[in-house]
């Protein structure tokens, strides 16, 4: 959209000054640095979640994800595949309720974990949240860092998670696939939202 | 609630001893530093991201509180008499790959307040495809002085591409539920 300035305070100016919107230029209105890129609600039959053609011009990208499997389970692996033809490879850190622990993976080219989701045979309505954090995602001098926070509570069973994941590629991230244990279908209303984070200008 | 960006800072060539953030509005409610770094420093555990408030060394000022998931176990550590607030092991030193940098997302909440003490919350780490960290640890700054200065450092330099981002967060104009 082009906006052009036509006056000014003693009335029309000579020719025009161009702005990208109907705020640039105003020093009061600040801009949030945090703007949503896309959106994703589930109808239950949808296994992989897919994010394409990211735009390049944030800082960071952030992936909110509330969601729960059709799998006739209590807890289910969350996967978040970030670009491809990369290895990914992890190391996290959990309490499930009766004792913390961490365990990592590394080399895998096929699946990379960042955190849990609730599974179908917890109490109805249960979801899992996860935010997870694709920090400096267009920098191609950096191989991918991405961390997330997942928490699962049914009740009696659940994980608290914090993951640090890693690819071992500098390309930048310009696709996301989201899916959970065994490919199986996301519940109906599992949302799933991307965000970009602009850095100070 | 919003974020906005206060201030971004990348490490040029020659790397930096540290990053200043001075003069901060008192404006925001919160604060939120996100760091994407790597130190000169060589320690395969990783290497802290060091947050020193308003020029204040006093060790005795600051305490911090880490848990700790090293890929086989868990465990805890904390310090009395910091010296600054900090994650530990969650940077990248010198012997890591080329190109992995660490990450630390360390939020200041209530900054301004002229009434608390002030405490952040901190997630963080570094995975390394075979080793690394993951990091949540909790530190306090024994002040009830406003936050008009924060300087980022970690263990030795912070190398080139090393980036520290400075964002404000506000709070809602609404009272009440």
């Amino acid at each position: 959209m082009g906006v052009y300035k036509l006056s000014t305070a003693n009335g029309f100016k000579s020719g025009s000054d161009s702005y990208n919107s109907m705020l640039a230029g105003n020093s009061v209105y600040d801009v949030s640095a945090i703007e949503p890129i896309a959106r994703f609600t589930s109808s239950g039959s949808t296994a992989v979640v897919e994010f394409a053609g990211i735009p390049q011009t944030y800082r960071d990208l952030m992936l909110v994800v509330y969601g729960r499997s059709v799998q006739s389970v209590s807890q289910t692996g969350l996967y978040v595949r970030p670009s491809s033809s990369v290895y990914w490879s992890g190391t996290q850190l959990y309490g499930d309720g009766s004792s913390p622990g961490s365990t990592r993976f590394s080399n895998n080219g096929s699946d990379c974990q960042v955190g849990n989701m609730v599974g179908n045979s917890a109490t109805a309505g249960i979801f899992g949240s996860s935010v997870t954090h694709f920090l400096s995602y267009s920098n191609s001098s950096i191989k991918k860092i991405f961390i997330t926070r997942s928490s699962t509570d049914t009740s009696g069973a659940g994980f608290t998670k914090l993951f640090v994941n890693s690819t071992n590629s500098t390309t930048n991230i310009t696709n996301i696939v989201i899916y959970n244990d065994g490919g199986n279908n996301w519940m109906a209303n599992s949302t799933f939202n991307l965000y970009g984070i602009r850095a100070a200008s | 609630m919003s974020m906005f960006a206060i201030a971004s800072q990348t490490v040029g060539v020659g790397g930096a001893a540290n990053v200043i953030f001075s003069n901060i509005p008192q404006n925001y409610t919160h604060l939120q530093i996100r760091v994407v770094g790597r130190g000169t420093t060589s320690f395969s555990p990783g290497l802290s991201a060091y947050f020193q408030i308003n020029g204040d060394g006093t060790a005795a000022n600051y305490a911090v509180h880490g848990l700790f998931g090293d890929g086989a176990s868990s465990y805890a550590s904390s310090a009395i008499n910091a010296g600054t607030m900090s994650i530990q092991q969650a940077l990248a030193d010198s012997s890591a790959a080329a190109n992995v940098f660490g990450t630390a997302i360390f939020d200041l909440l209530e900054y301004t307040s002229a009434s608390k003490n002030k405490v952040a919350k901190i997630i963080g780490g570094c995975d390394r495809n075979g080793s690394g960290r993951a990091i949540i640890q909790s530190a306090v700054y024994f002040s009830t002085a406003p936050v008009t200065q924060i300087i980022v450092g970690t263990d030795g330099n912070l190398v080139e591409g090393s980036r520290i981002d400075l964002y404000g967060i506000t709070a809602s104009q609404t009272v009440g539920a």
